[in-house]
């Protein structure tokens, strides 16, 4: 549905053109990044929450944050996807600030089929059930914000790296370490079918 | 230094991954020596950004959100035109003295306009009251564009669906969809807004090939509405300079007419497009061009 998160960036000309557009108040370029970022702040989102309607609300959330803020954005200080992937940081580290102030949280739904998987199938079924809510709450936090980064708002490691105020070298060290303890998170999380057959 | 090269390895091929420049096989083929530590991570990179990616919000659920951002981007901008003279005055002593400068201006300016009304009657008036007016006209057209536009992709939307899902489509569908594009026939400037053309282009030949295959299953007689949304978005089409492709020939769903009260529920997806497609084409990749994978890399071997 989504496609291969390829950077939005990567038209870096069309893209300064809309955003400037967008700043001086031309309701049609900010209709269309509002189509070009939408899906890739709505699944960055749900790759740090785990929950789709947290995900649709602090998306929107994060847009009307943009309304406000972007007349203010400066080219020089950092691309445009990097300062808008901030406002969504900030989005998500204020959202769970609430949650934490209401002692509310999201139930991780899991559950899998297990006939007929070999070891390595396994894995990648565990994986692809492991929504953003795992990494969410197993992962360091630079940890989660690479993975979210990369996998679901498909920055590339340049764009990562501003958004975090990191270097790239920096980073691709995290992504490493990141997807290897997300590999090992899968490997020994005990199935929940397994848990209800014991 | 080794581990840092592993990292610059292990980056390349997740990027070359995610951007479907190579396959997971092709990566380990071309960095065999590293293929037994590449190959876990790449298999866990690909699961998880094949399932992040997967993800999206309904198209109804984005388009509401549109409309909302949009709504509030106008209003913003209302606002902004009625508070900009006023921040101007702030700011302590040059505001200040900017002020006084300002007021003394428009006292002189006041009775300047005064003196002119006075002579020559209030006509100067009025011609500057009708190019605010019009400035401003001008201004919500735009907007109002940009709202009927966020509107028509909805209404299409639904019409797409249910199209889709085989479930009947009501003739008051085909008139919100004809007076959603009729709305836009009357707002936008065609002839200076080339980013309103670019967003109505995918829209029309979307809703145009949607409408001509509703046409195709319709009994005879049966479509009249079909036929002022067709001519509706033809003109619109005409308008705006945009050239319509038609559509090739293929079944829709079934029973997704006005006028066919049983739909079927086990019909197959329709073959057109839907709504969730993204109106804007996407960049596509220009990073740097994938390493031949003959060129064996040189690293160190891993222990």
């Amino acid at each position: 549905m989504g496609g291969r998160p390829v950077s939005p960036s990567n038209n870096a000309h069309g893209e300064r053109l809309m955003v400037d557009a967008a700043r001086a108040g031309d309701q049609g370029a900010l209709s269309e990044l509002y189509t070009l970022y939408f899906p890739r702040v709505y699944r960055y989102i749900l790759a740090r929450t785990g929950n789709s309607y947290d995900a649709e609300d602090l998306a929107e959330e994060v847009f009307m944050r943009v309304l406000e803020a972007i007349e203010r954005f400066q080219w020089r200080e950092a691309p445009f996807s990097a300062w808008l992937f901030r406002i969504a940081h900030n989005a998500v580290i204020s959202q769970r600030r609430k949650d934490g102030a209401r002692g509310r949280s999201s139930p991780l739904s899991e559950g899998l089929p297990l006939d007929g998987q070999g070891p390595e199938e396994l894995v990648e079924m565990r994986l692809a059930l492991l929504q953003g809510r795992e990494a969410a709450e197993k992962l360091p936090e630079a940890q989660r914000r690479v993975i979210a980064l990369r996998f679901g708002a498909g920055l590339s490691v340049a764009e990562t790296a501003r958004a975090m105020n990191k270097g790239e070298g920096n980073v691709k060290v995290i992504q490493h370490k990141a997807i290897a303890k997300l590999r090992e998170i899968v490997r020994q999380r005990p199935v929940a079918h397994e848990e209800e057959k014991v | 230094m080794r581990k840092r090269k592993f990292e610059d390895v292990l980056e390349e091929c997740v990027s070359a991954l995610l951007e479907g420049r190579r396959t997971l096989e092709e990566n380990l083929e071309l960095y065999p020596a590293l293929a037994a530590q590449l190959e876990p991570l790449l298999r866990t990179t690909e699961a998880l950004s094949g399932r992040l990616q997967e993800q999206a919000p309904a198209a109804t659920v984005q388009e509401q959100i549109r409309l909302r951002f949009l709504a509030s981007a106008s209003e913003r901008a209302r606002a902004r035109a009625l508070t900009r003279p006023i921040r101007g005055f702030g700011g302590g002593a040059a505001g200040f003295k900017r002020w006084t400068l300002v007021a003394s201006c428009a006292a002189a300016a006041s009775v300047a306009a005064i003196a002119g009304v006075l002579a020559f009657g209030n006509s100067g008036g009025e011609t500057q009251h009708e190019s605010t007016t019009s400035a401003i006209a001008s201004g919500s057209q735009k907007e109002a564009f940009v709202l009927n536009l966020a509107q028509a992709r909805l209404q299409l939307h639904v019409v797409q669906e249910k199209a889709r899902r085989g479930l009947e489509i009501q003739s008051s569908d085909i008139t919100a969809l004809t007076e959603a594009t009729s709305k836009l026939t009357q707002t936008g400037d065609a002839s200076t807004d080339s980013i309103g053309k670019k967003q109505l282009q995918p829209l029309l030949q979307q809703q145009y090939i949607l409408l001509q295959r509703l046409s195709n299953d319709l009994s005879e007689g049966a479509d009249e509405q079909l036929s002022a949304a067709l001519g509706t978005t033809q003109s619109l089409a005409d308008q705006w300079g945009i050239a319509i492709a038609e559509p090739t020939a293929s079944p829709l769903v079934a029973s997704p007419t006005p006028r066919s009260p049983t739909p079927s529920p086990s019909a197959p997806a329709s073959p057109h497009p839907t709504a969730t497609a993204s109106p804007v084409p996407q960049p596509t990749p220009s990073g740097s061009p994938a390493p031949s994978p003959t060129a064996e890399p040189t690293l160190p071997p891993v222990p």
